[in-house]
């Protein structure tokens, strides 16, 4: 399928950077909220289980890995 | 036969997209699959990646494949209802082809960790999937379908999914991503010929297909046996390939063949260009095979009649077996006592059928339960 070159430009810019200066709204008020501590651990953990704002780690699919 | 779209599993992962991005400008990428719920830790998407979902989207060649609901848990949780809501919101971003999940429960303690696991095959747990497909069906309104699993405990267990798979979508007339490379781990797992373990699923839900790498991994059991793994980090062996020219042919229903693969795998240019070829390769098959068989009937896999749904069915005795399953799954430390473990639970003499379980297949299910149960890091 055809692609604009604009938007080919601007995935090549991203992924170069990992630039996410720019946001969608699509999740900001999902209800499946990442918890600061998981299920699994201790009362006195101190870990923050959650992504930062802003963050480049663009969680991938786990899915795809399983098996 | 409809037109066939070879197409890439497409997250936003810098590797990934590295790798994908000339065959996006060389306009050979048909379609794309994303797996719409593994972004619930970003708050911030870029906006190209937005356009991009939007633009496939747009052409009817953005499909949909969840990753996280656990169509087969005991109890029916919060997070459930929530991942229903979101896929509803998703829904009304994007255009999607058809939704996907997959089969079986996820061991882990928490919602976006664990693996899933495959479940007895019985009236009840066939009654669950059924209701719980028929909601994620209201949530997206479109096309709804499962992916065959690739882990099984058994033979038998083997044997029996595609027939399951077909009751379970026959109320919303679903319809079946068949992995070929979860196939290609049984065949290896269990000895099965390929042709055999084909005529025991319904060809004709196939809608998709999904072809991968995988990975081998060394049996503490039995020193000389290797044990096939659905990895996603290596590049798809031949005879996937093959596999993906005997099958297509006999898909009179077939819309979308997808590449996946991690970007765990695509850190060097070797590997992505590795995974440019296999796409090429896949293309190239797919093209080669597109020929219509005769007497072929449409079919949309829209449901043609649904009941109304009443507050979600659960089954509180599985909860309780599976939450056993887990913990020694992740816990045991080793075969024997996960073995002696499993004997002294409520699944011992129960539809699990635990008595026969493969046991180089029960050490596979610690090893992926136990990979998994931190999520994904």
């Amino acid at each position: 399928m055809k692609l604009s070159k604009s938007l080919l430009q601007a995935i090549a810019l991203g992924v170069t950077i990992s630039a996410t200066t720019t946001s969608c709204s699509l999740f900001e008020n999902s209800d499946v909220k990442p918890n600061l501590h998981d299920k699994t651990c201790a009362e006195d953990c101190q870990l923050d289980h959650r992504n930062s704002e802003g963050s480049t780690d663009w969680s991938n699919c786990p899915g795809c890995g399983m098996g | 036969m409809p037109k066939i779209y070879s197409s890439i599993a497409c997250n936003l992962d810098n590797h990934l997209l590295s790798a994908a991005l000339p065959l996006f400008a060389e306009e050979s990428v048909e379609a794309i699959e994303w797996s719409f719920d593994t972004l619930y830790k970003q708050r911030n998407i870029p906006d190209w990646f937005i356009e991009l979902l939007t633009a496939f989207g747009q052409e009817n060649r953005l499909v949909g494949h969840g990753v996280y609901f656990s169509l087969f848990s005991g109890k029916w949780t919060p997070e459930q209802e929530a991942w229903l809501q979101q896929l509803e919101k998703v829904s009304g971003h994007f255009q999607f082809d058809h939704i996907s999940e997959h089969f079986g429960f996820m061991t882990g303690a928490n919602f976006h960790a664990g693996a899933p696991i495959g479940i007895p095959f019985t009236r009840r747990t066939l009654q669950l999937g059924q209701d719980r497909l028929q909601r994620i069906f209201q949530a997206c309104r479109c096309p709804v379908g499962l992916e065959n699993l690739a882990f099984a405990y058994s033979l038998d267990e083997v044997k029996a999914h595609g027939q399951f798979l077909d009751e379970l979508l026959e109320p919303v007339n679903g319809f079946i991503i068949l992995d070929l490379h979860n196939l290609y781990c049984q065949l290896q797992n269990f000895t099965i010929p390929f042709e055999a373990l084909l005529e025991l699923y319904p060809l004709h839900r196939v809608r998709e297909i999904h072809i991968s790498g995988g990975s081998w991994e060394d049996s503490a059991l039995h020193p000389r046996q290797k044990i096939r793994r659905d990895t996603h980090d290596d590049a798809v062996p031949d005879e996937v390939f093959q596999m993906l020219s005997a099958v297509v042919p006999r898909c009179p229903h077939l819309k979308f063949v997808v590449l996946e693969q991690l970007g765990i795998g695509l850190h060097t240019p070797a590997s992505q260009e590795a995974f440019r070829e296999d796409f090429r390769k896949l293309k190239r098959t797919v093209q080669s095979l597109s020929t219509p068989p005769p007497e072929t009937v449409a079919n949309d896999f829209l449901p043609k009649e649904l009941c109304p749904l009443g507050p979600a069915p659960e089954d509180l005795s599985l909860h309780r077996q599976q939450q056993q399953l887990s913990r020694i799954l992740e816990t045991a430390p080793d075969l024997s006592a996960a073995r002696e473990e499993l004997q002294s639970s409520d699944l011992a003499g129960s539809a699990w059928k635990v008595e026969e379980w493969e046991p180089a297949m029960l050490e596979t299910a610690m090893q992926i339960a136990q990979k998994w149960k931190n999520g994904f890091a």
